[in-house]
């Protein structure tokens, strides 16, 4: 758990008929992270690469239409039901041909229903309108026999799609019309207009150019008009509840087909891993040669397979990391080995940047630090319980699953308040328990100086994991004379027992002084001692230069030592900070006398202070990890395992 | 708030700023390149597209594709109304495709090159391979907001062969949809806009206006009810009167009545109404890109420089191409 998992570099070199199913079978192992043959070996075997541009654009043009596919599904059957399909972890692998066709099918379908969505629109709109015209007209029975006599006007009943309504009535402006809107109607303007008969030629031109669908005038209104009323209504109803039918059809649809675009998607990537892996290889006439890191627990498997397969027709070497180190030059990646239930914890870490290959992985001091300064920033049973509760449902509830490592960040920070509200004998605010340790608000002192050796101590430990990490990196200069090596914690030790015989008015020893001093000189001329060590020729300048920062590091991080453990007061703040206001919560509803005004108040408070205050503690806790502890060891200048196995970005 | 939005945006568009085609200085420099040395420094404009042609079309293309990549980009750090303005604004790419699928269509041209545009829309090249005619277009476009302006046209260019009407009511669509999305935004954003983005897609109507009166002979009112007064940056009464202009003399000299138009001194004419329209644009705008961190109109007039800083590429590589003499490609193209 303290360190990555050990990696090895493997060589192989194989057939190069084989080449396709040892890439296939590489894939499906996963733990491999290619390395690029060039440079001398390749000029020395006269190896030469194949280019699989083409296939992976190919498959790259697939893969935006299936996203596109699972994006317009996701939309349709909405986030939580798609959240809740679950997707088999055994590949069922298709074929390319099969993917292509799979693709097309479904694209089809959902065009097909689409095309049969629109036309049912389409139809409803038309029976909507015919609706609207018989309405409309039904008052005007009279005037419609006066219309169709009309010799010098003409007159048009109509829809003209929203669109390009503006541009009609403003073309009608500089010809004698006039203009009536009757309705809107699915982005149609249902209108009913006249215009001098002199200028039908103008007005038909108009009205070709903006889409206008003639409903025509019912001429003989009255005639059978409620029958054909209780038509239209009736298919109309009919129409709209065929509507409801088939937006149902499309989620079950989307819901169908989103496992298999899903599916289909994996086998995508598992071509795109195999193709950019052929990329990666190098062949000569019948052979073919490449290399890649996998952790060292695996090789033993990967080499069987490959044997297997190949049926021992291939050369396995493989090489510890440290050897690529010292003899090319290569780094390892970085893979944490870290048990589930720390995943959280490693996102938090990953965030701030990923341990190297000989760093030590913080994962696990940091979850232990973050749930103990979560825990006791905010100590209540009753909250720690709730945030818990959240926790499991959320672990329970399967449509939340995307959001797992909430649910276990939040299970781990809810017991330790809780544990803390032990402590502190403290439940939704009130201080009804008898306290196990101490009542906060009666020990202020106590907690702000509890908080001040806790940050001491997460100091102290940063700067011992980062004299681990420069054993590990065999920086013998960087642990014992910088500012986070043996010197620095020697100088803060110092610092810790002055600044604690000032307070506590108690004498130093006369040989005191001789301590920070010692420390303080190894840090100033730590650039100078680490070319004594390393016996490299120093030039003057670089020399002075190397004095002169080390004066300024020793007064940085005399500053910083200072200012990084007065910031874990911030621990003890909160802490008095939580009983504060839990205390304001109940003063504002002593005000009210009504008893429901009262505990309604009280429920609110408790709400807004898990809510507001809960997410200021994580976000406080964090910033505690991030800038006064990760920042004494934590070089981040590593890089994360990029295996080929298509589950490597689906944690 | 206060357009703090805008400050993160700000730096990458100043650093954008410097590729832009616009300064004389930087212009005579590429008029003394030949042709194969101007498509070479072409080529090393493309940010996140690689240039692997010397077809103009596909060239212009390819650098037009950096424009929706902005706005992508530009969109990654915003939120509300505004986030969903620079959504709706990158519509217009969706809408270039459509306009490009139905020309080909039309001119049965296979669909070669249409811009990328992610992966929330399927009017782009992966999705319309299998598009044969206008009415397998029309049922690939239904369940999209294209559906019925589509089935509106479509019969009308099966009949004419032409897509001038559809194409307006694309350009009409995507200003309504415009206009929406500017609504939900501040007084002091929606001042910006109008100066700067509807500024430019008005001087643009102009130009259609004259091609619709002069070039096509469309009456004023078939102009009217085609290119209506959307934008509404004209009085609408002021908009009637350029339409109803009876030449192209009288539809200049009421242009030449606008502030804008007075900074031109020389003669406009038909043909050079557009260089002049986008002159205009670069002196409006080139000052407003690196004016103010926290105002939108700074990623608006790089937008349009943008466009402008194309349009002067692909004029110069067309020029050196037919071999145009140095003074007259200086008189196409735009600088200040």
């Amino acid at each position: 758990m303290l360190i990555s998992q050990r990696m090895k570099k493997v060589d192989i070199l194989i057939v190069k008929k084989m080449a396709d199913i040892v890439a296939e079978e590489i894939v499906k192992f996963g733990d491999f992270e290619a390395i690029e043959v060039s440079g001398e070996k390749a000029k020395r075997y006269l190896l030469t690469k194949e280019s699989e541009d083409v296939y992976i654009h190919q498959l790259m043009e697939l893969e935006k239409r299936v996203s596109y596919l699972m994006a317009s599904f996701s939309k349709i059957a909405g986030s939580f039901q798609t959240a809740s399909i679950s997707v088999s972890k055994d590949m069922n692998l298709l074929r390319e041909d099969e993917i292509e066709e799979n693709i097309k099918s479904i694209g089809n379908e959902m065009l097909k229903y689409y095309k049969e969505m629109e036309n049912l629109k389409k139809e409803n709109e038309d029976l909507e309108i015919k609706i609207t015209k018989l309405n409309f007209f039904s008052s005007y029975k009279e005037g419609l026999k006066k219309i169709n006599d009309l010799e010098h006007f003409s007159v048009w009943f109509g829809a003209i799609p929203v669109t390009n309504y503006d541009g009609f009535v403003s073309a009608m402006q500089g010809i004698p019309s006039t203009i009536y809107s009757v309705k809107v109607i699915n982005n149609n303007h249902i209108i009913l207009f006249s215009a001098a008969s002199s200028v039908r030629d103008k007005v038909e031109q108009i009205l070709k150019n903006v889409y206008f669908k003639d409903y025509g005038l019912p001429y003989e209104a009255g005639k059978d008009e409620k029958s054909q009323l209780i038509h239209y209504a009736f298919q109309l109803s009919t129409n709209l509840d065929q509507e409801l039918w088939m937006e149902k059809k499309l989620t079950d649809m989307a819901l169908k087909n989103l496992a298999v675009l899903q599916n289909i998607k994996k086998s995508i990537r598992f071509y795109m891993s195999r193709l950019h892996l052929k990329e990666e290889m190098a062949f000569t006439g019948m052979a073919c040669l490449f290399s890649g890191w996998v952790p060292a627990s695996q090789v033993k498997k990967l080499r069987e397979n490959i044997e297997r397969i190949t049926e021992n027709k291939c050369v396995f070497l493989e090489q510890s990391a440290s050897e690529v180190i010292m003899q090319e030059g290569l780094t390892p990646p970085t893979k944490l080995s870290n048990p589930r239930i720390l995943r959280p914890f490693e996102r938090l870490v990953s965030i701030f940047g990923i341990p190297g290959y000989s760093e030590i992985d913080p994962t696990i001091i940091a979850a232990i630090s973050y749930v103990i300064m979560y825990g006791a920033m905010f100590g209540d049973i009753g909250h720690g319980l709730a945030i818990a509760f959240v926790g499991i449902l959320i672990l329970l509830i399967k449509k939340f699953k995307a959001f797992k490592n909430f649910g276990i960040l939040f299970l781990f920070i809810g017991i330790s308040s809780a544990v803390f509200g032990l402590l502190y004998g403290e439940i939704f605010g009130y201080d009804i328990l008898r306290p196990i340790w101490l009542r906060p608000l009666s020990h202020i002192m106590d907690i702000l100086t509890i908080a001040i050796i806790f940050g001491a101590f997460m100091i102290s430990l940063g700067i011992i994991i980062s004299i681990i990490n420069n054993f590990m990196e065999k920086n013998f200069a960087g642990l014992f004379f910088s500012v986070h090596g043996v010197a620095g914690l020697v100088f803060y030790w110092s610092l810790l027992y002055l600044g604690y015989s000032v307070l506590s008015k108690k004498g130093l020893p006369s040989y005191f002084w001789l301590i920070p001093s010692f420390a303080v000189l190894l840090i100033i001329f730590e650039k100078k001692l680490e070319r004594l060590f390393s016996s490299r020729k120093a030039e003057q300048e670089e020399e002075n230069t190397g004095v002169f920062f080390g004066f300024m590091e020793v007064f940085e991080s005399s500053l910083s030592f200072l200012s990084n453990t007065v910031s874990f007061m911030r621990v003890g703040a909160f802490v008095l900070n939580h009983s504060a206001l839990m205390s304001v919560v109940f003063i504002i509803s002593s005000m009210s006398k009504n008893p429901i005004i009262r505990w309604f108040i009280i429920l609110l408070g408790n709400i807004i202070v898990i809510g507001f205050e809960g997410f200021i503690v994580a976000i406080q806790a964090l910033r505690l990890e991030y800038y006064e502890f990760f920042s004494k060891f934590f070089k981040t200048s590593g890089r994360s395992f990029e295996g080929l196995g298509i589950y490597k970005n689906q944690s | 708030m206060f357009g703090a939005e805008y400050a993160s945006i700000f730096p990458k568009i100043k650093r954008w700023s410097s590729s832009l085609m616009l300064e004389k200085e930087k212009i005579e420099s590429l008029l003394r390149m030949n042709f194969k040395e101007l498509i070479a420094f072409v080529t090393t404009l493309g940010k996140k597209i690689s240039f692997s042609t010397e077809n103009t079309a596909e060239l212009e293309g390819l650098l037009k594709q950096e424009g929706f990549y902005f706005l992508e980009s530009v969109s990654l750090f915003l939120s509300g109304s505004s986030k969903a303005f620079v959504k709706i604004w990158a519509k217009m790419y969706e809408i270039e495709n459509i306009k490009i699928i139905t020309r080909c269509l039309v001119n049965k041209r296979p669909i070669s090159t249409l811009y990328e545009i992610g992966g929330r829309s399927r009017i782009q090249l992966s999705f319309v391979k299998n598009i044969k005619s206008l009415d397998d277009f029309l049922d690939f476009l239904s369940g999209t907001e294209y559906y019925n302006l589509a089935f509106n046209s479509f019969p009308a260019i099966k009949e004419n062969g032409e897509t001038f009407h559809f194409e307006m009511d694309l350009d009409n669509f995507y200003l309504m949809k415009l206009k929406a999305a500017m609504s939900k935004m501040g007084n002091k954003e929606k001042k910006e806009i109008n100066e700067t983005f509807l500024f430019y897609l008005n001087l643009l109507r102009l130009v259609w206006i004259y091609r619709a009166r002069f070039n096509y002979q469309l009456s004023v009112e078939e102009t009217i009810s085609i290119l209506p007064n959307i934008i509404g940056i004209i009085p609408d009464k002021q908009y009637r009167g350029i339409i109803e202009s009876e030449t192209g003399e009288v539809f200049i000299q009421k242009i030449r009545n606008f502030n804008f138009f007075n900074k031109i001194k020389g003669v406009i004419d038909g043909k050079s109404l557009e260089r002049n329209v986008f002159y205009i644009l670069l002196m409006k705008v080139r000052k407003l890109i690196t004016g103010l961190p926290f105002r939108l109109s700074a990623f608006l007039s790089f937008y349009i420089l943008h466009i402008i800083s194309i349009r002067n590429i692909i004029t110069l590589i067309e020029g050196k191409r037919n071999n145009y003499s140095e003074a007259k490609l200086r008189d196409l193209l735009i600088m200040r």
